[in-house]
C-alpha cells in the first residue's frame, strides 16, 4: 500500500509525515539517514496504519532550531502522536529512531504498546561503533547487501542536511546516561533487533538494553549490517509481524496451529 | 609443535566388501563394539602420557568407517579420564546438526574438562548429507550461519534470539558458558579457497588433510595466510593443522608393511561404500560452488588410493617409518607447510592394537623428544 506525505502544524512547529495502510497504528521513527521506505515498511502497511514523521531538517524538510536534543524531538513526536495516531500504539524505531522511541516510552509509557528497537543508537559504550566518516567505509558499515537497496539514493545535499540535523540533536552524546537510568521504568513489551554484521551499533548496546528493560527480548538478524531492513527485509518483516501480533509470546513456535 | 592423537574409531573386523552406503549391520555384534570403544578410549586416555598434546575424535555416520556418530559422547568420557591434553573434536558436522545443541554440548565439554576443548566446526564428507537428509547445496551457508550462531551462544550473556536463513531460535541462553574466554579455539577445514576465506574471517585454526602434493598444500596455507592478513591478523604455526595417517615401528620396513595392510582395509573396505554415495552428492548437488573444488576432492582421494606407501611418504601424504624416519618427515612438514599442529591418525583401518601401542611408545620415547621443540 502506498504512502502519502502530509503536514501538520504543532506547538513546536511544522511536521511532515508519511502515512499509509490500514489497521492498528504503528509509529515508525526514522534513522539518522532519514526515512527510507523499505520493503518491510511498505509491507507493514498491509496490516497496520503506519505513521512515519520526518524530523524537521531531514529529507529536505525545513529545519527547526527549537529542536536541540533527542528529548525535544521526542516531545514533538508525542504531540504528533496525540493529535494524529491515537492514545496507544506500537512503535518501531531504527537507530536514531530507536533512541527517540526509548525516550517516548520512558516519557509517555501509556502511549507505547509494543516497542521495537532496531539497531538502537545512543549507547556507544567505550566509544565503540558509530558511523565512519569516510563515505565508502560508511556505505559498507550501513549495508552488507547494498544490491538490495530498492529506493532512489538521496541527493548529497539532503544527506548532508540529515547528518547535520542528527549531530545537532545527538549533541555528541556517546551514552545517554539519563535515558539509561530510566530503562528499568519502561513498561512497553520490547523487542531489540541487531544485525550480526553491524559495526555501527555493537552487540553491547543491545545487551545493555536487554539487561535493563524489564519486559524485553532481543534478536540477532543474521547477515545484516546496520540497515537491517535493507539487508534482510524478509527476516525483519517476519519479526515485526510476529512481535506486533503476539508480543512476548512470539517465541513460541505454533507450528500448523498458527494458520 | 603440538600433536593430536586422533582417532576415527574404525570397525576393524568387517569381513565382506560393502557395496552400498549406508552399510548394513547384519551380523555385527554390538558387544564387540563395546570392547572397541573401551580399547579406543583407553588408547586416547593414555595418549596424553605418550607425548601427545591433544586427543581428538570426529563424526561419521552409517558405516564401519567410524563408530562415532556423536564424538561429543567420547569427549565427555575423555574430559573425566584425561587431565592435561586438549580435547579436540574435529569436529561436529555443523550443517547436519542443531547448532544450539552443538554450542551446549561443546560448552559442557569445555567446562567438564576445565577449559580444554578445541572446537572443530566441519562441513563433513559429501555423503553424510544423505544421512541426515540435509541438502548438500546448503552445506556451506549452513556452516557459516551455524558457526556465527554458536559463537553468539558462547559469548552473549543476555538471552537472545536468532533470525537467519537456516536457523530461527527466538530465545537462547545456553548454560553453562565455556570456561575459555572469549570462547574455545575453533578449528575448520580450509582445503580450498572458498573454505579458507571463511576460516580466515573467523580467525580459526586452519585444518588441511588429504595432502597429495606438498606444494599444493603449501599454496593453500599461503592463501589462508594472505586472506587472514586481509582480515587484519597474521596466522602463526599454531593456527595451521595438518592431518596425516601415521605408522611408527622399529624399522622402516615394518612400518611400511603395517601401513600397507591397514590402508588396504581402509580403502577397500571402509572407504568403498562411500564412493558411490559421494559421487551421487557431487554429481547431483552443488556441494561445491567452484567446479574445480569438487574435482580436486575426488582427484585427491583417487590419487592417494592409487599410490604405494613409499609414494605417499615421498609426496608428504602420510608419515611412516622408524622413529628416525618419522622425525625427518615431521620436520619436513613443519618446514614446508609452516604448521605447528599435526593431527595424527595412528589407528589406520584395521591396524592391530599392538602396532598402535608400539607406535605410541616409539612416539613418546624417540619421536616427541626430537620434534616437540620445533
Amino acid at each position: 500500500m502506498a504512502f502519502e506525505i502530509k503536514t501538520i502544524e504543532l506547538s513546536r512547529g511544522k511536521l511532515s509525515y508519511h502515512v499509509g495502510g490500514n489497521g492498528t497504528p504503528v509509529l515508525y521513527l526514522h534513522a539518522a539517514g532519514g526515512i527510507m521506505l523499505t520493503e518491510p515498511l511498505k509491507a507493514l502497511t498491509g496490516s497496520h496504519k503506519v505513521y512515519a514523521p520526518i524530523c524537521p531538517g531531514f529529507d529536505g524538510t525545513e529545519g527547526n532550531e527549537g529542536l536541540k536534543s533527542v528529548q525535544d524531538w521526542t516531545a514533538m513526536v508525542a504531540e504528533f502522536a496525540e493529535k494524529i495516531v491515537g492514545p496507544r500504539f506500537d512503535v518501531i524505531g531504527s537507530s536514531f529512531g530507536s533512541w527517540t522511541a526509548l525516550w517516548l516510552a520512558a516519557e509517555r509509557p501509556k502511549m507505547v504498546d509494543h516497542l521495537i528497537l532496531q539497531v538502537p543508537a545512543g549507547f556507544r559504550f567505550d566509544g565503540k561503533g558509530g558511523l565512519p566518516t569516510d563515505p565508502e567505509a560508511r556505505f559498507k558499515a550501513l549495508y552488507a547487501h547494498p544490491q538490495k537497496i530498492t529506493s532512489t539514493p538521496k541527493a548529497p545535499e539532503i544527506m548532508g542536511a540529515n547528518g547535520k540535523t542528527y549531530e545537532r540533536l545527538a549533541n555528541n552524546v556517546q551514552v545517554d546516561e539519563a535515558l539509561s537510568a530510566r530503562l528499568a521504568s519502561i513498561e512497553a513489551v520490547t523487542l531489540i533487533l541487531l544485525g550480526t554484521e553491524d559495526r555501527v551499533v555493537p552487540a553491547e548496546a543491545g545487551a545493555h538494553l536487554k539487561r535493563n528493560i524489564p519486559m524485553s527480548q532481543r534478536a540477532f538478524i543474521f547477515d545484516a549490517a546496520h540497515s537491517v531492513e535493507v539487508d534482510q527485509p524478509e527476516r525483519v518483516l517476519r519479526l515485526w509481524n510476529d512481535f506486533l501480533k503476539r508480543g512476548p509470546g512470539y517465541v513460541l513456535n505454533q507450528g500448523p496451529e498458527a494458520a | 609443535m603440538k600433536f593430536n592423537f586422533f582417532h576415527l574409531m574404525p570397525y576393524p573386523d568387517y569381513d565382506k566388501l560393502p557395496h552400498e552406503w549406508p552399510v548394513s549391520t547384519h551380523g555385527i555384534d554390538s558387544r564387540r563394539i563395546q570392547g572397541l570403544y573401551n580399547e579406543y578410549i583407553d588408547e586416547m586416555v593414555d595418549a596424553e602420557n605418550y607425548g601427545f598434546d591433544w586427543v581428538g575424535c570426529n563424526e561419521h555416520h552409517f558405516s564401519p568407517y567410524g563408530l562415532m556418530s556423536n564424538p561429543n559422547l567420547i569427549a565427555g568420557a575423555l574430559a573425566r579420564q584425561t587431565s592435561k591434553a586438549k580435547i579436540a573434536i574435529v569436529g561436529n558436522l555443523l550443517p547436519l546438526l542443531n547448532p544450539i545443541r552443538v554450542a551446549e554440548e561443546y560448552a559442557m565439554i569445555d567446562v567438564m574438562s576445565g577449559g580444554r576443548l578445541v572446537a572443530g566446526f566441519l562441513r563433513g564428507i559429501p555423503h553424510e548429507y544423505i544421512a541426515y537428509n540435509i541438502p548438500p547445496s546448503e552445506s556451506r551457508s549452513r556452516l557459516r550461519e551455524a558457526t556465527e550462531l554458536i559463537i553468539k551462544c558462547w559469548t552473549e550473556d543476555e538471552p537472545f534470539g536468532w533470525e537467519g536463513e537456516h536457523y530461527q531460535f527466538p530465545a537462547v541462553s545456553i548454560w553453562p558458558k565455556p570456561i575459555q574466554k572469549p570462547h574455545p579455539r575453533i578449528l575448520m577445514s580450509a582445503s580450498n579457497a572458498e573454505s579458507a576465506e571463511f576460516v580466515a574471517k573467523m580467525r580459526a585454526i586452519m585444518g588441511i588433510t588429504l595432502i597429495q602434493d606438498l606444494k599444493i598444500a603449501a599454496g593453500a596455507v599461503d592463501y589462508f595466510k594472505k586472506t587472514a592478513r586481509s582480515y587484519g591478523w597474521e596466522p602463526t604455526p599454531d593456527d595451521i593443522l595438518v592431518g596425516q595417517q601415521i605408522c611408527i615401528a622399529d624399522t622402516d620396513e615394518e612400518a611400511k608393511h603395517h601401513m600397507a595392510a591397514a590402508q588396504t582395509y581402509f580403502h577397500q573396505t571402509l572407504m568403498r561404500p562411500q564412493r558411490s554415495a559421494q559421487q551421487l552428492v557431487l554429481g547431483q548437488s552443488r556441494y561445491y560452488t567452484e567446479a574445480d573444488a569438487g574435482e580436486n576432492f575426488q582427484k585427491r582421494l583417487a590419487t592417494l588410493r592409487g599410490r604405494t606407501v613409499e609414494e605417499q611418504i615421498e609426496a608428504g601424504s602420510i608419515i611412516c617409518g622408524s622413529p628416525e624416519s618419522v622425525v625427518k618427515q615431521i620436520k619436513r612438514l613443519r618446514q614446508e607447510l609452516d604448521c605447528g599442529l599435526l593431527n595424527l591418525t595412528i589407528k589406520v583401518g584395521n591396524m592391530p592394537g599392538s602396532v598402535v601401542r608400539r607406535g605410541m611408545e616409539l612416539f613418546r620415547d624417540r619421536v616427541a623428544p626430537e620434534v616437540a621443540g620445533l
